[in-house]
């Protein structure tokens, strides 16, 4: 299971710390955040100082309906990408020889690009999966490789297929959506698959059963037909993605680079204040404040990753990270868990998926017993989602 | 059901370019025979148009029984690979036979044994390297028929001939239950009747009320596949003999099957892994590819 960074506003110098230690497999860009010209410029210096790491650029055409909207947050999409990046409704997409021509546009675009793989755009499917979206969407899907095919370009297609969590409601609608894009004349290569949450802090949003079971049962049967999938904004979830089959997942350094949600692209309400900083801990299966860690290490040192980038939470300085580094740690520690949870056969992978969520809740146990109450985003809600969803992806995958 | 075919001398003179009849096979309304045509030996398939006395609608009964051997007869012209049956030189015609109506075409005869026939004969379990090739044979006839926007719906050990020669082994038969996602459907009054298909070998996908609408060849991947199983592990990996017709549905539609692995072990994971896949109930939960699928047999073999 590959691990790419999710970029995004504010860069700096984190992909280069995360690559330079070996931590990623490749970096998925946001044409949002970052000018044409600088975009160019980190794929060359990618492509001459990382040669093997993948270079990705998401489209984020699924924002365009955002495109007439006054005060949407779409950053660089409307200046330097207006190659294809051009507004439309809803009605223009619902005839083909539009969504061919924005296809062309979106391809021809990247192939201009030192990337090593083309992602063809799509929208995103918001409330169900039997709808007029979700017919676009599929016709995305069904064309882009004739007009992949015909730009002449032999690099690796991928389609985006974006999905909001509410349009995955219906189990019998998605296995039948599931049916039709697995049976394509004409068929792309690989998938990179977005599953939205109503705004990317909404915890609850994808840490739900029926959302983690849909979104592995997603990576199963498109890689069971030869497609690979890439899951952007997959976060810690990354390796129950890959035990269902999954080929890499991706995350970032804001909340909103770890939770997919266009939201991050509309208007915005104005103020919020930085996070507190978090430290992964694989032991629980979750991000807790660096405070927190600060107090548990001492108490119960197993909630350490016993990884170099503990280095960076030092204990005598309170365990706070510098605040560029905490993603440095986030792609340590769900770097560490692909390897080993979603490593080997596939029921060995679940298996293993399964035993660290039955551990993590022993461990949050042993924590109740300690005098220190974690933070509302730090407890254990999400673990019995986890094991749930792991079930309920091996009943419909009918592997159970 | 059954019928009595009418006697040798009666076909022969309603059939004059055929001579010397040897009886094969008889189903339903059907009866094969080998038989001499110009010189050569072909199959020779007789089918009643049954009598449509007593039916609802009389003419739409008859209308699909004519249906589906032209439909068979249509598909079997436009397919043109080795893995399945050719037609013969009797075209298709229609006869009166002493008050009954018929309708008949010609198949090249095929010097071989069905898989069903081989399976009650008490012979050794077939190697990987056969399983890969049968498996291989008729993932080829799937693309092929697919390709012309048929589905076959009918795959099953009884219609699959092992031949005698190395160069073509497994020939697929029978395209007489065969679906058109093309051509508007056959079936008469199809709500008030179970599906058209062998109960025993029924993908779970045809026991929904609308599978017309978002029907595709990966039902026959699942029936291919079980016959390959049947093939390989001698056993039916859901049907037991007792079972009554609901039972059998039942376990179609519900039951986990067993596992290839489990009753031949001897067989590579990799092999056995594909076939079980194969016998999702879910169609996206089985493998579509067939380019790769085929060259994953061939690289086998």
């Amino acid at each position: 299971m590959k691990l790419f960074a999710q970029h995004g506003a504010q860069e700096g110098d984190k992909i280069n710390e995360g690559l330079s230690r070996g931590l990623l497999d490749g970096v998925i860009y946001s044409p949002r955040d970052v000018s044409l010209a600088n975009l160019c410029a980190k794929l060359d210096f990618l492509e001459q100082n990382h040669a093997t790491v993948e270079r990705l650029v998401d489209p984020q055409y699924y924002s365009i309906f955002l495109n007439a909207t006054q005060e949407a947050r779409l950053g660089y999409l409307l200046e330097d990408y207006g190659d294809y990046f051009q507004p439309r409704r809803r009605g223009q997409l619902e005839r083909e020889n539009q969504i061919q021509k924005d296809l062309t546009a979106a391809l021809t675009f990247q192939a201009g690009l030192k990337v090593t793989r083309l992602i063809a755009p799509n929208i995103l499917i918001p409330n169900s999966l039997n709808s007029i979206e979700a017919v676009i969407a599929k016709n995305f899907i069904r064309l882009a490789a004739s007009q992949h095919q015909a730009l002449g370009d032999t690099r690796p297609l991928f389609v985006t297929l974006a999905i909001s969590r509410n349009a995955l409601g219906d189990k019998q609608d998605l296995v039948e959506f599931l049916n039709e894009i697995t049976l394509l004349d004409d068929p792309p290569q690989g998938f990179y698959v977005l599953i939205s949450a109503r705004n990317s802090e909404a915890r609850s949003d994808i840490y739900n059963m029926d959302v983690i079971a849909n979104w592995m049962f997603i990576n199963h049967v498109l890689t069971l037909n030869g497609f690979e999938v890439f899951n952007g904004y997959s976060d810690i979830l990354t390796p129950f993605l890959g035990a269902a089959g999954g080929a890499a997942g991706a995350l970032g350094w804001w909340s909103n680079l770890r939770a997919f949600s266009l939201n991050r692209f509309a208007p915005s309400p104005g103020g919020g204040r930085l996070p507190i900083q978090r430290y992964i801990s694989q032991a629980l299966l979750n991000r807790i404040t660096y405070f927190e860690l600060d107090q548990l290490r001492g108490l119960l040192p197993g909630v350490l990753n016993n990884l170099p980038t503990d280095n960076l939470y030092d204990a005598t300085n309170g365990s706070e990270p510098q605040r560029n580094l905490e993603v440095v740690q986030s792609w340590d520690a769900v770097k560490a868990l692909n390897q080993s949870l979603a490593t080997g056969g596939q029921r060995q992978s679940l298996n293993k998926c399964q035993e660290a969520v039955v551990k993590a809740e022993a461990f949050y146990d042993t924590i109740q017993n300690q005098p220190i109450r974690l933070d509302s985003k730090s407890n254990a809600e999400h673990l019995q989602p986890l094991a749930e969803g792991i079930r309920l992806f091996e009943k419909l995958a009918e592997l159970d | 059901m059954s019928f009595t075919p009418p006697a040798d001398a009666l076909i022969l003179q309603a059939f004059p370019q055929i001579q010397a009849l040897v009886p094969l096979d008889q189903g339903g309304f059907k009866v094969v025979y080998r038989a001499q045509i110009q010189g050569k030996e072909e199959a020779f398939k007789l089918i009643q148009i049954p009598s449509s006395a007593g039916a609802p609608d009389p003419e739409a009964f008859k209308h699909e029984v004519v249906g589906r051997v032209r439909r068979e007869v249509a598909a079997l012209g436009k397919c043109l690979g080795l893995e399945i049956v050719k037609l013969g030189s009797l075209p298709l015609s229609e006869a009166s036979i002493a008050g009954a109506d018929y309708i008949a075409y010609s198949e090249e005869y095929l010097d071989g044994t069905d898989l069903w026939k081989l399976l009650n004969s008490g012979m050794a379990k077939p190697s990987e390297a056969e399983l890969k090739l049968l498996f291989g044979t008729l993932l080829k006839a799937i693309r092929e028929l697919w390709g012309f926007g048929y589905i076959h719906r009918d795959i099953k050990p009884l219609n699959v001939i092992k031949l005698k020669t190395a160069e073509r082994q497994f020939v697929l038969l029978d395209l007489g239950i065969a679906y058109s996602i093309q051509e508007t459907a056959l079936t008469a009054f199809p709500n008030y009747r179970d599906p058209v298909a062998t109960f025993r070998y029924l993908a779970p996908e045809f026991m929904n009320q609308n599978f017309r609408e978002n029907i595709d060849y990966r039902s026959d991947l699942y029936t291919a596949a079980m016959t390959v199983f049947e093939y390989a592990a001698q056993q039916h990996p859901l049907a037991e003999n007792r079972d009554d017709r609901m039972k059998t549905i039942s376990r179609a539609l519900y039951q986990q099957p067993k596992l290839l692995s489990t009753l031949r072990p001897d067989l590579s994971p990799d092999f056995s892994q594909l076939i079980d896949q194969m016998l999702k109930k879910k169609p996206a939960l089985r493998p579509a590819n067939l380019a790769s699928l085929i060259s994953r047999m061939e690289a086998h073999v």
